[in-house]
C-alpha cells in the first residue's frame, strides 16, 4: 500500500505540472496495438490486440477515453495428448477509460494511471462459447509527447471480463500513437 | 470540503471490485478423462462409467466450478462389418463408485452427446477434438449432467451385423471455469 501511494504521488508530481502549465489541445484520437496474455486460461494462448479511442481532456490531469478493442487469443497448446485444433477466443470490448496524467499535447515523458469500464464479449466460434458482460480494466502507462500534435502511448493493463460466473482475465501490453486536434505548433 | 478515504475503505472497495467480478482466484482449466468402448454393432451397446471427481484437475477445483465452457471428445472408431454403421454416444447422470466391471444401469433416460457419426464399411475414423464438436448435441443438458462429475457413457450403433464395432483411445475433454473468492 505504501509503495502504491508513493508511486501514485510520483506520477502526479511528474504529470500534473506540465499539464497545468498550459491549456493545450482538448481533443484527440489514438490507435494502438500489442499483445494480450490470458491469465490462468488453459484453453487460450497469447494473442494480438488492437484498438482505437477518442481522447477528451476534461481536466488538466484527467483524460477520458471512449474506445473499442479487438483481441484474438492464440490456439491452445496440446493438453494430455489432446490436440484441440481450435482457434483461441475473441475478446471484443467497447467502453470508456480515464487516465490520470498523460494529458494530450504536453511535450516530454508523461507517466499515467489508467482505469475504465467496458462491455466485454468473449466468443469462440469453434466451441460456441459466447458471453458478454460489463467488466473493468486498470493499469499504468507512459506517454511521450513527440510534438503538440502527436503522442506516443505505451500501457500495461489488467483486463477483467466477468462471465456468467467467474471471469476471464488478461494482461494487455500495447503501444500506440495519439493525434491531438487543435494543437498549437 | 476534503473527502478522505481510509486505508480499510480503499481495500474494501478494491476487494468488492475483485469479488464482484469473480476475480480473486479464477481461471479456465481443462479436464481430460479416458474411456473405451468395444461392442457388437447390431443391437448391442457398451457402457462406461466416468467419475471426474477422481480426476486431479477436477479435484483441485471441485468446490469452485462456476461453469462448463466447452465439451469435446477424441476417439478412434473401427467398423469391421460390411455395411456402414452410425454411432451414438449417450450420457446419463450416475451415482456410486464408477466400476467398469459392474452391472450397467439401464440406458433409459440417457441423453445423446454424440449423434449421427457414420463410419463406412470395413474402415476406421479418427475423430479429433475439433471434429467431435460438429457431432456434439444437447449441449446445455450435457453440461448439466457433467457438472455433477459422475456419469455413465453408453455407446450404440446401427447398421452393422454381428462384427465388433470398436471405439478406442476415447477421451472426454471438459473445459471448466472456476473461481474462489
Amino acid at each position: 500500500m505504501k509503495q502504491f501511494i508513493v508511486v501514485s504521488a510520483l506520477v502526479l508530481l511528474i504529470a500534473a505540472p506540465p499539464a497545468l502549465a498550459q491549456e493545450g489541445p482538448k481533443l484527440g484520437v489514438g490507435a494502438w496495438a500489442g499483445m494480450s496474455i490470458p491469465v490462468i486460461q488453459d484453453d487460450q494462448e497469447s494473442g494480438m490486440v488492437f484498438g482505437f479511442m477518442g481522447r477528451f481532456k476534461v481536466l488538466p490531469f484527467l483524460v477520458v477515453e471512449p474506445g473499442m478493442s479487438f483481441t484474438k487469443w492464440g490456439a491452445p497448446d496440446a493438453i494430455e495428448g489432446i490436440d484441440f485444433g481450435i482457434d483461441g477466443s475473441k475478446l471484443t470490448s467497447i467502453g470508456v477509460n480515464a487516465t490520470l496524467g498523460g494529458a494530450p499535447g504536453v511535450p516530454g515523458v508523461k507517466p499515467f494511471f489508467v482505469a475504465g469500464v467496458a462491455s466485454y464479449k468473449v466468443k469462440n466460434d469453434d466451441t460456441g462459447y459466447d458471453n458478454s458482460k460489463l467488466g473493468w480494466n486498470a493499469g499504468m502507462g507512459l506517454g511521450f509527447g513527440l510534438s503538440p500534435s502527436f503522442d506516443l502511448d505505451f500501457r500495461g493493463l489488467l483486463i477483467v471480463a466477468p462471465q456468467e460466473n467467474g471471469s476471464k482475465k488478461a494482461i494487455s501490453i500495447t503501444g500506440g500513437l495519439n493525434f491531438n486536434f487543435g494543437a498549437m505548433q | 470540503m476534503r473527502t478522505r478515504i481510509s486505508k480499510s475503505a480503499f481495500f474494501l472497495l478494491i476487494t468488492l471490485a475483485l469479488v464482484s467480478s469473480g476475480c480473486l482466484i479464477s481461471g479456465t482449466f481443462v479436464v481430460v478423462e479416458d474411456f473405451d468402448f468395444d461392442f457388437t454393432a447390431q443391437g448391442g451397446f457398451y457402457w462406461y462409467p466416468v467419475d471426474l471427481t477422481g480426476n486431479s484437475v477436477w479435484e483441485d477445483h471441485a468446490d469452485d466450478i462456476d461453469n462448463i465452457d466447452a465439451i469435446g471428445m477424441q476417439f478412434t472408431i473401427r467398423n469391421t462389418s460390411d455395411v456402414s454403421s452410425t454411432l451414438t454416444i449417450r450420457i446419463k447422470r450416475a451415482s456410486g463408485a464408477a466400476d467398469p466391471d459392474g452391472v450397467p444401469p439401464p440406458i433409459t433416460g440417457a441423453t445423446a452427446i454424440i449423434e449421427g457419426l457414420t463410419v463406412p464399411a470395413n474402415s476406421s475414423r479418427v475423430i479429433g477434438y475439433v471434429g467431435s464438436l460438429a457431432y456434439i448435441t444437447n449441449l446445455d443438458k450435457i453440461k448439466e449432467i457433467i457438472m455433477s462429475g459422475r456419469f455413465d457413457l453408453y455407446g450404440t450403433s446401427t447398421g452393422g451385423p454381428e462384427e465388433p464395432f470398436e471405439v478406442r483411445d476415447g477421451k472426454i475433454v471438459v473445459t471448466i471455469s472456476a473461481s474462489s473468492t
